[in-house]
């Protein structure tokens, strides 16, 4: 099926577009600020490439792309950024940097609130990034399940013992 | 002072929600690409694990012999190439610390409800850590990696497990220094040796070792000389299998009350089994029906051991998400503060217009109220020496009647401290 893009869009030149490029203009528009806000809080060295690569991924994996894009966006940034990363280590200075805060794939670079800092670096990986889905980028406990491939009870369950040792986390290097 | 970790963790955004113009040129870009070519993750995933049949595999005898269900422990002289997609799982798993990609071998194989799973273990370039992780069939299942140091941990030991294994519970480690022998011992007093594949040692418990009354209780680290060196707990709970798991939890009478508690106490296994027997789910009573504009839901909560309270929910099948949930303890936690602290007071506000607010109370507190704007006062819904908890809804969300202080109350109904609320927060 052959459909016109809106008059307001810039895609629209002299051609038509299919349905597919259609969606998919609209999925982009839709979140390309939460992706570009998402990469430039776990990246922001490398922001632009994690929202391109994100977003190509999309388009070439349209049809798996479910009706609630977002979470899914997020799972796909995420293993850019962790793909990223890994490259990123082997250049000594970065790796060092990245080892000397304590932070690791998903954690934020340079947090002032050191002392949180260094309590999202004790959780794991898969533990921080839902910790942060539901409290840097908004989303709902059932929604980052989606984004992290586990379950809305297991999601549930685990904010609720992240957020204990969290808690545990502050008040003991509060103590020290 | 610390604030409450709700506001800490938004605070700790680098990046504050704003609009970012349209990357027009990107989007160009990206259509003027193909549709439908793998990516190289998909490459990796598509790929076989290679050779699995064709493994030298050595049989670690005692464990296997013992053991009633097929595991395959793979010793010194297993050539197997780790998959392609095991060594980039692993890699990813490692944080802020890279995998040896010359030391990944694999430790075990077994067969779980979704197919033949193999266990691998890669440890770090530098230092002690390490990481695991299995493949289900040609499915990368996850893994974990261990922490820096435990020092409550007599043998160290890891024990992830993916939903894909069923009823299996692989535990495994570094084999300690000076350590010749580690022996995992269970409820009905056998005791079997772990496969130990140098450094590292691995034992998978399956089968009738999942049952009540034969699940692991302990490891025991042994020295050249067969002397008893270390003995590390096991919680038997962790080991159960989801049968078992279930069989410990009382069965409810079929009301909602009674099947919101049992929910709860499903939500926290394996905990929940531990705690199940102890559950007085008769004593179910409802503590909060909490309106909100999609419908209401209903609060229940059943006493447990010596003044602890399960909590569930009952709501009608609308799924509200319920953030507190559990069965907290009747007696303060050894470091439980004597006054309250902000980092343990949280509030959860939905949109559909409750919020819930919880936390734990100064330990002297024999029960804690919420002042409200207007000058009236209420009880907490749920309340246990370790842990509050409130719902509000409606009324008690509007202006000029929202919750403004908690106040903790002695035995005499002295209060012992007080707590000031930020009423425009807990708007949903």
């Amino acid at each position: 099926m052959q459909v016109n893009v809106t008059p307001a869009s810039p895609l629209r030149e002299s051609r038509t577009f299919t349905a597919d490029e259609r969606r998919f203009e609209v999925l982009y528009r839709s979140h390309f600020a939460s992706v570009t806000a998402y990469a430039r809080r776990r990246f922001p060295a490398r922001a632009d490439d994690v929202v391109a690569e994100t977003f190509l991924i999309a388009w070439r994996r349209l049809e798996q792309v479910p009706e609630d894009a977002l979470p899914w966006l997020y799972g796909v940034a995420r293993r850019v950024v962790a793909d990223l990363l890994r490259s990123t280590r082997r250049q000594a200075a970065v790796a060092e940097r990245l080892v000397e805060a304590g932070l690791t794939e998903t954690a934020a670079p340079e947090l002032p609130d050191g002392q949180l800092r260094r309590a999202l670096a004790a959780l794991s990986e898969e533990d921080r990034e839902l910790i942060l889905l539901v409290y840097w980028e908004d989303l709902e406990p059932a929604r980052a399940a989606g984004a992290l491939g586990c379950s809305r009870p297991a999601a549930l369950t685990r904010l609720w013992r992240i957020r204990r040792r969290l808690r545990a986390e502050l008040m003991s290097s509060s103590n020290d | 002072m610390t604030l409450d970790l709700e506001i800490r963790l938004r605070r700790a955004n680098p990046e504050p929600a704003r609009a970012f113009g349209v990357d027009e040129e990107l989007l160009r870009r990206v259509l003027a690409e193909p549709r439908e070519r793998p990516t190289a993750t998909q490459r990796i995933r598509r790929r076989p694990l290679l050779l699995l049949a064709a493994a030298v595999i050595l049989v670690a005898g005692t464990a296997a012999s013992v053991s009633q269900f097929a595991v395959q422990y793979f010793g010194a002289d297993d050539s197997e190439p780790t998959p392609a997609a095991i060594v980039a799982e692993l890699r990813r798993l490692s944080q802020g610390f890279e995998v040896d990609a010359e030391r990944y071998v694999r430790l075990a194989s077994f067969d779980s409800e979704a197919g033949r799973t193999t266990i691998y273990i890669a440890p770090a370039t530098k230092g002690a850590r390490y990481c695991v992780a299995s493949a289900t069939g040609s499915t990368v299942d996850g893994g974990s990696c261990s922490v820096d140091t435990v020092p409550e941990m007599k043998v160290p030991y890891g024990n992830f497990h993916s939903s894909s294994y069923g009823d299996v519970f692989p535990i495994y480690g570094r084999v300690p220094d000076g350590v010749a022998s580690i022996e995992v011992r269970f409820e009905d007093g056998a005791a079997h040796k772990v496969s130990v594949r140098a450094p590292w040692w691995i034992y998978v418990v399956g089968g009738d070792e999942t049952a009540a009354g034969h699940r692991p209780v302990a490891l025991e680290a042994r020295g050249p000389d067969g002397a008893l060196l270390a003995t590390q707990h096991l919680n038997k709970f962790s080991f159960s299998s989801r049968a078992a798991a279930l069989a410990a939890i009382p069965e409810s009478d079929g009301s909602p009350g009674q099947e919101a508690v049992r929910n709860a106490l499903v939500a926290i296994l394996p905990i929940g089994a531990e705690i199940g027997p102890k559950v007085r789910l008769d004593e179910t009573r409802l503590v909060r029906t909490v309106h909100t504009s999609r419908g209401s839901f209903d609060v229940y909560a059943a006493p447990w051991g010596n003044g602890g309270l399960c909590f569930g929910y009952d709501d009608h099948r609308l799924a509200f998400e319920h953030t507190t949930t559990g069965c907290p303890y009747g007696e303060p936690s050894p470091d439980q503060p004597s006054t309250f602290s902000a980092h343990t007071i949280e509030v959860y506000a939905d949109r559909s217009g409750f919020a819930v607010l919880d936390g734990t109370p100064p330990r002297a507190a024999a029960a804690v109220r919420v002042r409200f704007q207007d000058g009236t006062s209420a009880g907490a819904d749920i309340f246990t020496r370790s842990f509050f908890g409130f719902w509000f809804d409606g009324k008690r969300l509007s202006p000029a009647h929202r919750p403004t202080e908690l106040v903790a109350l002695d035995a005499d109904g002295s209060s012992i401290d007080t707590f000031s609320l930020d009423p425009p927060r807990l708007m949903p």
